[in-house]
């Protein structure tokens, strides 16, 4: 089933096109990863889902419900949790508190006991005894692990993450490629934008390749890795031919 | 539910407020009834600007609208002056909220100016408007509110006493935290779900609201008020002593408002050349002590703590290294 469907989505910027006519799905309980290189519209297709930037054309639809140009934390309250690629935690706020402003605003547990419920999402992100400390102190990994655990507590049906691995060490990175992996097995659907290919290539069931704000493909990790249309966005068309010849 | 800390600080309370009722100079109860409107002013100046980053510029004329309406609506319609204030407060809230849709859109210091413009419309308003009030000339003769100023005293200091609960119980409450979380970050504030423009309107509501009812207060207090209670210096008064207490503590612009109260008595006889005074405290406040006096009390406590841990020898050392 699908359960986000972008269709023929497009965001102008004055003259500049970041996005043009992007559509794909994403079905529901999977990985789909994002990606593209710089500049090719990442972000601002999480930001165009996450109601942060007004689509210019297309629809967005989220369990059959059109979500596009919807006020942010209205779209939020449908399901969808974020993270942003500069981790953005409320910085002077602690662990406990970073994570109750993730609960008190979600509609899905608000029958649930609020402090199990923070303490749970604090222990999954493993950031168990570090509950009074203030977000801003904290090492760059468990920031990530923080705003992954801020959206989950809101037990969102999607999680969009945004190059979650940038800026890691090789162990912390793999350590946060697990999370994903048990964020999934809860069922929560996962939408990634990451840089780092090992990582996205292990991960996801599905790939989309953005360049120029275009979608040039769309499919297995094994049929990315080997079209030429996204070697040559990557690499550069001259390069290309001088690995073929 | 009561434990300790609580009944201390009731104690505390009470045994302020009896010895309060005890002072009997008319100028020392005079210093300290303003001391706790002032405190009351900050506190509530401390909500928009201190806790969820509003910048208001304006503020005063929140505080004037409230006196000239609790005055106007008791002295020339007739309306019980109880009534009157809880009138003037709905005046100002409804103001501040109408005010704030248009700030909505706004980012950074923009919202400042258009408060700041707003001030100073509603002053000179005030000013044209000589029929309904009285304009350059002062409005006087306001019904007051008790008969003895012992009462106003007590009702004064039970006021900023409750405001300071009030704010508390808020902030530590889930509208507090949607508060923080505006402040710190607005987008990531959105991106939880926290609807940050009907949380920017409750605080403004809330915090033109009090100044409003403090307003009224002043002016059935005093029983004369004049169209410069709007003005810009009423505003950076307030707002330095948010800063000198401490920004975005709760305890601090309170002790601001107290302790620059007393000051401004004391240089009274510098007449406008306080308000330098105050340019150079906001300054030097700002680069030197963002936190103000809370902030220098903290700095001081941790330095004590630390002192006490190196005394404690090498157990704690272990645990800070866990």
């Amino acid at each position: 089933m699908s359960m986000l469907k972008i269709n023929g989505v497009s965001k102008h910027f004055g003259g500049l096109v970041a996005l043009d006519k992007v559509s794909f799905n994403v079905n529901q309980g999977t990985i789909v990863g994002l990606i593209g290189p710089n500049g090719s519209g990442k972000t601002t297709l999480f930001n165009c889902i996450s109601g942060i930037y007004k689509l210019t054309a297309g629809t967005i639809e989220f369990k059959g419900k059109r979500i596009g140009n919807m006020p942010s934390h209205i779209i939020s309250g449908h399901g969808i949790g974020r993270t942003f690629q500069q981790v953005r935690p409320f910085a002077n706020l602690s662990v406990y508190n970073n994570i109750r402003a993730g609960y008190i605003f979600s509609n899905k547990v608000r029958d649930k006991n609020q402090y199990d419920c923070i303490m749970n999402t604090i222990k999954f992100v493993g950031l168990m005894g570090k509950e009074e400390l203030k977000a801003g102190g904290l090492p760059l990994a468990m920031r990530k692990r923080l705003e992954i655990g801020r959206a989950l507590v809101g037990e969102p049906d999607l999680l969009l993450l945004d190059e979650v691995a940038a800026g890691l060490n090789i162990k912390e990175s793999q350590e946060i490629i697990e999370l994903v992996h048990q964020i999934n097995d809860k069922g929560i659907t996962v939408l990634m934008v990451e840089h780092v290919m090992p990582i996205i290539m292990k991960v996801c069931s599905k790939i989309i390749v953005l360049a120029d704000g275009k979608k040039i493909a769309e499919g297995q990790p094994i049929e990315i890795s080997n079209d030429k249309r996204v070697i040559e966005s990557y690499l550069g068309a001259e390069s290309v031919k001088e690995l073929v010849l | 539910m009561i434990n300790k800390k609580t009944l201390a600080n009731l104690i505390v309370i009470v045994v302020l407020i009896g010895v309060a009722t005890f002072i009997n100079q008319p100028y020392l109860r005079h210093v300290i009834i303003t001391a706790c409107i002032f405190s009351t002013l900050s506190m509530f100046y401390n909500l928009t600007y201190g806790f969820v980053g509003i910048y208001n510029f304006g503020f005063a004329a929140f505080f004037g609208i409230g006196a000239y309406s609790s005055a106007i609506l008791s002295t020339d319609v007739g309306i019980p002056v109880v009534f009157s204030m809880i009138m003037a407060t709905l005046i100002s809230a409804l103001f501040g909220f109408v005010l704030m849709i248009p700030c909505l859109r706004m980012h950074g210091y923009t919202p400042g100016i258009v408060t700041l413009a707003f001030g100073e419309i509603i002053r000179i308003l005030i000013i044209a408007s000589a029929d309904l009030t009285n304009g350059e000339m002062g409005y006087w003769g306001i019904v007051p509110l008790f008969e003895s100023d012992q009462v106003y005293l007590i009702f004064a200091m039970i006021m900023m006493i409750a405001v300071m609960m009030g704010i508390l119980m808020l902030m530590r409450s889930n509208i507090g935290l949607a508060f923080h979380i505006i402040k710190d970050d607005q987008l990531a504030a959105q991106s939880v779900g926290s609807n940050i423009k009907a949380y920017k309107l409750l605080a403004m509501s809330l915090s033109c609201g009090g100044a409003g009812l403090v307003g009224a207060f002043y002016a059935h207090y005093l029983m004369t008020i004049t169209p410069a209670i709007c003005g810009m210096t009423y505003t950076i008064q307030i707002l330095c002593m948010a800063l000198f207490g401490g920004v975005g503590t709760i305890v601090g612009p309170a002790i601001g408002g107290f302790s620059l109260t007393v000051l401004t008595e004391a240089l009274r006889f510098l007449n406008d050349y306080r308000l330098l005074i105050y340019g150079i405290l906001i300054v030097v406040i700002i680069m030197f002590f963002p936190k103000g006096l809370m902030g220098v009390a903290q700095k001081i406590k941790e330095l004590l703590e630390s002192k006490l841990k190196m005394e404690g020898g090498s157990e704690v050392n272990v645990n800070v290294e866990d």
